[in-house]
């Protein structure tokens, strides 16, 4: 009679609950996750030992590129539109629903005011190439009208500055001079972080 | 990769009883790419978000011009930093009217620069509480440099600053001390 042999059997340790636990948190991860809109213009900012973090929510942004381009940002969407209709009344434009759609998916708003209908017309791949900001100069207060309206339509906004490493300093003069001449004191620059040398 | 058990081994004679056969999964590879993306979910959203810094500015004065000329503040109280060109910096203790180049001295943003300038100049002020240090950047200097400036405050704990435009005898004496550190 053949002997039945005890087959060599691994230590086996169930692993489903372990694996739930890994996608549970999976999950939460992907949810939490806020995909950031592809920017359109690089900008690499400098370094502080500030531990504050941005507040996505009820903040805009002025973005002060390399060049001393200025752009807008509105960072919540739903502050979006509003900004956009007293914008447009300003400058005598109104926006088709579509132009709506496609300005809500910008990051920035790279363009003076009375080409941003033609630019959001504009397909994905010239949306790149055409980034010629936002005029700030004692001319033509663009920039500054979106700052005012955004505040207009809501006070509990705050002001974040993002300039790039290169920025020249008359560039952020100018900005911070303009907005302090419309009572906008108090700022939030944007850096990148470091640790706090002992 | 799932591997069913494989339970029924020895049935070579004898009688064979039809096992069970259990349904179990090797969940490890589940667990493990489970993990791998979590890893991956956990260092993108936690790294993308930038810090800030805040920036207060004084209000617009509409007395501005009447105060312009009453420097009641202690020069020992005050430092007033020049951020130049080429990540230049440069510090003075003067009145902005009588400084010439021997009093403005030349700087580093390195850890033993600009901020043991700082420490030191706090030390000795009269007043220390009432300290303040004066950043007056040139049209030369970036934004990066100013930053890092605003950065050194945070660092040595100075709570009174503010940026100032810089005065025009001040830029001259900064061109002509650029100019002949320059040189050298």
């Amino acid at each position: 009679m053949a002997r039945v042999k005890p087959k060599r059997q691994g230590i086996h340790m169930d692993m489903t609950a372990m694996s739930d636990m890994a996608w549970l948190l999976l999950t939460f991860f992907i949810l939490t996750t806020q995909f950031k809109k592809p920017d359109i213009v690089p900008v690499t900012t400098p370094s502080s030992v500030a531990e504050t973090k941005i507040q996505d929510g009820d903040l805009i942004r002025i973005t002060i590129n390399n060049e001393g381009k200025y752009y807008f940002s509105i960072i919540d969407d739903k502050n979006k539109l509003p900004v956009l209709e007293k914008m447009g009344k300003k400058y005598g434009l109104t926006f088709t629903d579509a132009e709506k759609s496609s300005f809500l998916k910008l990051s920035e708003i790279p363009v003076p005011v009375r080409s941003l209908k033609q630019y959001l017309n504009l397909s994905d791949g010239q949306k790149q190439s055409t980034i010629p900001g936002i005029p700030m100069d004692s001319t033509d207060l663009q920039l500054i009208d979106w700052v005012d309206f955004s505040f207009e339509h809501d006070p509990n906004l705050k002001l974040a500055i993002k300039g790039d490493v290169n920025t020249q300093y008359p560039e952020f003069r100018d900005l911070i001079k303009q907005l302090v001449e419309r009572d906008f004191n108090r700022f939030q620059l944007v850096t990148s972080s470091e640790s706090k040398p002992k | 990769m799932a591997q069913i058990l494989d339970n029924n081994g020895g049935n070579k004679g004898g009688k064979v009883r039809a096992k069970k056969q259990s349904t179990a999964v090797d969940m490890t590879p589940l667990a493990d790419l489970g993990f791998l993306l979590i890893t991956f979910f956990m260092f993108t959203t936690t790294f993308s978000k930038p810090n800030v810094m805040g920036l207060n500015m004084p209000p617009k004065d509409p007395n501005k011009e009447l105060n312009q000329d009453t420097p009641e503040i202690d020069l020992s109280n005050s430092i007033s930093i020049i951020i130049g060109g080429d990540n230049k910096l440069y510090w003075h203790q003067q009145d902005k009217t009588k400084l010439t180049a021997d009093q403005l001295y030349e700087t580093s943003y390195s850890k033993e620069g600009i901020r043991n300038d700082i420490l030191a100049a706090r030390q000795r002020a009269k007043t220390p509480d009432n300290f303040t240090v004066i950043i007056k950047p040139t049209d030369e200097s970036t934004y990066e440099n100013l930053v890092n400036v605003l950065d050194e405050m945070e660092i040595t704990e100075s709570s009174r600053y503010g940026i100032v435009d810089i005065a025009p005898s001040e830029v001259a004496v900064y061109e002509e001390k650029s100019g002949t550190s320059s040189n050298n």
